[in-house]
Order: C-alpha cells, then structure tokens, then sequence
C-alpha cells in the first residue's frame, strides 16, 4: 500500500470510519513511514481543532428579530400562499432582502440593477420613437437573461428602500407579484420595472406577472399560459388614462406571448408624460408636474402626499382592483388613474385636486 | 434534535409550534452561517434569511429527509448565495494581525489565535469544501447527512472533506512554521 492511498485511510480514521482490519493497515504503515506519521499526527491536530471551534451562538434571538416579517408572510400567505401554490417560493425571496436592505443598498449589484433598468427602459424609449414598435426591446429583454435578472433584484430592494415601514404591506406584494415570473426573467423584470415606475400599483407588476392561476385582487394573472390572459393584461395598456401611446402598445402585444408589452407600455407613457423622472430615486410615486405633490397607489387606495413634508394630502376610497397609471394632468391640477378590476374591465378615475374629490371618467 | 411531533405540528399549521422549531434550530442555522461566512453580521443576516424560509417552506419539507439536513441546506444554500456575491471582499487581514503579535502574546490569547488560524484558513477553501467542512465539525454530521444536506453524492463528500483537510493541514502548518503556535 502506497502513501497515497494511507492518505484516503488517514483521512476515513478522522471520522471513525476504518473498520479493523483498516486500522492495522494504517498503523503498519505510519510505523515504518514517518512521513506518514507525522501526517497523520497534523491531521488529527487539525481535526480536533477543528472540534474544538467555538460552539458560537447569535449576539440577540434571531427569531425576536424576524418576527414582523414573519406577521406579514402572515397576511400575504392567507390570500396568496393558500391560493397559488407557487406562492411560497414568492414570499420567501423578497422577505429577507427587506431585513438587510439599510445595509447592502449601495452595493453594485442594485447599481447594476438600477443601470440595468434605465438602460432597457431607455431601450425601450428608443426604439418605440423610432416607429419599431416595442417587440426589439422584448427581444433584447429576454437576450439578456442575467442584465434583466439584475435589473430585477435591484427594483426589489429599491423599491423596498423608497417605502416607509408602515407601507411594507404593499411593498411585499409588488415585489412578490414581480418576482412571480420565476421562469421569465423577462417577465420578472418588467413587471418589476412597471411596478417601480408606474407609481407602484400592485396591478402592473400582476398584470404581466405571469404567474398563471394567482388571482390576486382580481388582476389577470397567466400571461405566459395564452393570448387571452396577456389580453387581458394588455387591455390595461389599452384604457391607459387616454394615453393612446399605451393603448397602442398594450393592443398590439396584449394578445400575443410577450406578456411584457403592457408595462412597457406605460413606461413608454409615463416616460413620455413625465419627463422620465430619474432612476435613482423616487420611482415608486408619480410626483405631479408642479414637483407639490406625489401620487402613490397603496394597496386599493391611491394616496396623494405632500412633497414638502411627505404628509398626505388626500387618499381616495377604496377601489375593488389594482391601481395603475397615475397620471398627472400638466397644470397638476388632477391626477388620473386606472383600476384594473377583475375580468380584464377598467375604470379610470379623475381626482380634482382643488377640490379634492374624485370622479369616475368616461372612457376616452 | 426538533422533536418529530413539533414539526408535524408546525405542518399542520401550527404557528406556535412553528415558532418554537425556530427557536430550537436557530443556533444551528447561525453557526453554520457564521463558519462560512466567517463574519458575525453576514452570518446574522443570512441565519434570519434562512429562518425566514423554514418558515415559508415548513410545507415542503417531507419526513423522508432529516430535518436537520433540511435544515442545513437551507442555510448552506442561502450562504453560498451570498459568498458568491461577497468572494471578492474575502479578506487575509486576520493573520497578518497575527504575524504582527505573534512575539509575545501569552498561551491563552495563542489559542484565540489558533482559532483566527483556523477560520481564515477555512475562509481560503472553496465554497462546498468549507461547507463539507462546516457541517462536519460544527453540525457533527456524518457524511451522509453532509451529501444530503449539499445535495451531493457520498463520494464527492469524501473527497472534499479529505481534500479541505488537506489544504487546512498544509496552511496551517505554513502558520506554524511562521512560528504562530506550536
């Protein structure tokens, strides 16, 4: 038996697992071997210092520490985990980015993600002014797997980090309903995307989720499974608040596979509304033209804050559906928004902001 | 070890019983966090991350398996995760440190020493050999319930811990002829 193999039985005698005959083997050898034995001496050292490495116990209760984020897996796991049993897998993923997000925000990575972003939504811009319609930024969404997969993970925690605790509710739910997509990082990305920039209605990023079977808030869920769901979800570009851009958009790829046309649609909208508000920072509220105020859907209700001072101004009732396309008219003076309601039906409605009521609108 | 009648409570529903499991299996969790990521707040986020996902995932989990190799992969998957992301901060200040003191420092703060030794050479070890490693010193696992736990056959179980040994052996011995111990 050569040293070589006394090695293998050297290394099976550190965890018991010579029988015998083994360890006369290893023993008749390591006497006339010395290099073998001084081996097999610094091996055992190591192995019983390697037992010997402080048994280290965590500095407060773990537990303690997860417990709100637990109470709201809570919440979301009795509408959501009970319905799709995809869901799970949703909740898990987001949930412990949230609790480390103070720490690891200026990493590269959400850099990347958020460059990443800009650069398929200017992509998108691009290419849609220059008449090609959005199908060539889809393609190059799905092309770039890991780009969008970053792009994707940088949203999450950025927009995790633009919302108070109080509102972390809804935050889960937008980053569960984007992340739905397991399977489509193209998917995954968009609706990611949208829910940032479209003021953060959970209704965008469901819509094109494609998460087939998920039906939350009533939202078209599916959009991978056929044309009729991605329909659906395209009919939500097509209201659009009187964006007809949108509308084109949501029309032409609704019903087709790429489930990612109508959040690129709004994109394109909100973009060519807004003036594209900038990437870094504040995607996830549409801030009226005159810079006073920021609309921001929450759950089934659209709030108003006051950018001064982030009070809030005025918060509309509650709509049965998902809330999208925050719209600022261009004296600020009314903000228009869709509810996507279920069966692929839209309503829009018109809040005064002098007068601070709100009004359903006709479909224009 | 979790009692078999926790966990089929926590199954079924059970949020108390899902939460003393926690409770019982998150010392565990940290410690196989903290030796593979050899970093106390890493090890802090990623144990909770884990946590967090037994309890998302109490469901999935089937009696087949043990639950602490369950357990174990959960944490070790999510640890890997992270030091992919974090490998290129993978730092050797710890023994320079060492190098620096190493005249007089007295036999007890030696043993700390030796005990820096051995993280940082765990820390210079590929990512599933330190696992192989972590779980069968600091979670005491045989080396079935290692390969179940990393999802890897038996013999490249062996084969990494014999090769981390190895490594582990040759590095440290390196310390000692620098004259760190011994």
């Amino acid at each position: 038996m050569n040293c070589q193999e006394v090695m293998e039985l050297m290394q099976r005698q550190l965890d018991d697992d010579l029988d015998e005959r083994e360890i006369e083997v290893l023993d008749n050898h390591t006497r006339q071997c010395p290099d073998c034995a001084a081996m097999l001496e610094r091996l055992k050292l190591l192995s019983a210092e390697l037992t010997s490495l402080p048994k280290v116990t965590p500095s407060y209760s773990l537990v303690d520490a997860i417990m709100p984020q637990l109470e709201r897996i809570e919440l979301f796991g009795q509408t959501e985990a009970a319905t799709a049993p995809a869901a799970n897998q949703e909740l898990e993923e987001p949930a412990p980015r949230r609790a480390k997000r103070e720490r690891r925000w200026p990493s590269v990575r959400v850099m990347g993600g958020v460059i990443a972003a800009g650069i398929v939504a200017g992509l998108f811009l691009v290419t849609y002014n220059a008449g090609e319609g959005p199908n060539f930024s889809l393609t190059k969404h799905s092309a770039d797997d890991s780009a969008a997969n970053t792009a994707a993970e940088g949203d999450v925690r950025q927009y995790a980090f633009s919302n108070e605790d109080g509102e972390a509710s809804d935050v889960r739910t937008e980053a569960l309903h984007s992340i739905a997509g397991e399977n489509d990082k193209s998917v995954k990305d968009t609706s990611k995307e949208d829910a940032v920039r479209s003021s953060g209605e959970p209704g965008a990023g469901d819509g094109s989720d494609g998460q087939p079977g998920k039906p939350i808030e009533g939202s078209s869920g599916g959009a991978p499974a056929g044309g009729s769901n991605a329909g659906t979800s395209g009919t939500g570009g097509d209201a659009g608040g009187g964006d007809e851009e949108a509308a084109a958009d949501g029309a032409e790829n609704g019903g087709g596979s790429e489930p990612t046309s109508p959040s690129e649609g709004e994109v394109g909208a909100q973009g060519d509304k807004q003036g594209n508000q900038g990437f870094g920072e504040d995607r996830a509220a549409s801030v009226s033209p005159d810079g006073k105020y920021s609309a921001q859907a929450e759950g089934f209700v659209v709030k108003v804050y006051a950018a001064s001072d982030q009070s809030l101004v005025l918060e509309s009732t509650r709509k049965n559906g998902t809330l999208t396309n925050l719209v600022w008219s261009e004296d600020s003076a009314r903000l228009t928004y869709e509810v996507h309601v279920e069966k692929g039906a839209i309503e829009t409605y018109v809040i005064d902001m002098a007068t601070r009521e709100e009004k359903k609108a006709e479909h224009e | 070890m979790v009692e078999p009648s926790l966990i089929r409570a926590a199954q079924s529903g059970d949020r108390d019983a899902l939460i003393t499991l926690l409770r019982e299996v998150e010392t565990h969790v940290y410690r196989t966090a903290y030796y593979i990521l050899n970093n106390e707040q890493d090890a802090l986020d990623a144990a909770q991350e884990a946590l967090i996902r037994i309890y998302t995932k109490i469901g999935s989990y089937e009696e087949k398996a043990q639950f602490k190799t369950w357990i174990q992969r959960i944490v070790t998957n999510i640890c890997i995760d992270k030091f992919r992301r974090n490998k290129p901060t993978v730092s050797i200040d710890e023994h320079e440190m060492v190098f620096q003191e190493k005249q007089n420092v007295e036999d007890e703060v030696m043993s700390a020493y030796a005990v820096k030794d051995i993280r940082a050479a765990i820390d210079k070890l590929p990512e599933h050999h330190r696992a192989v490693v972590v779980l069968r010193y600091l979670q005491d696992f045989s080396y079935n319930e290692i390969a179940d736990s990393l999802d890897l056959p038996l013999n490249t179980v062996k084969s990494y811990l014999f090769r981390a040994r190895q490594q582990l052996q040759t590095l440290l011995h390196d310390y000692q002829k620098g004259g760190v111990r011994g």
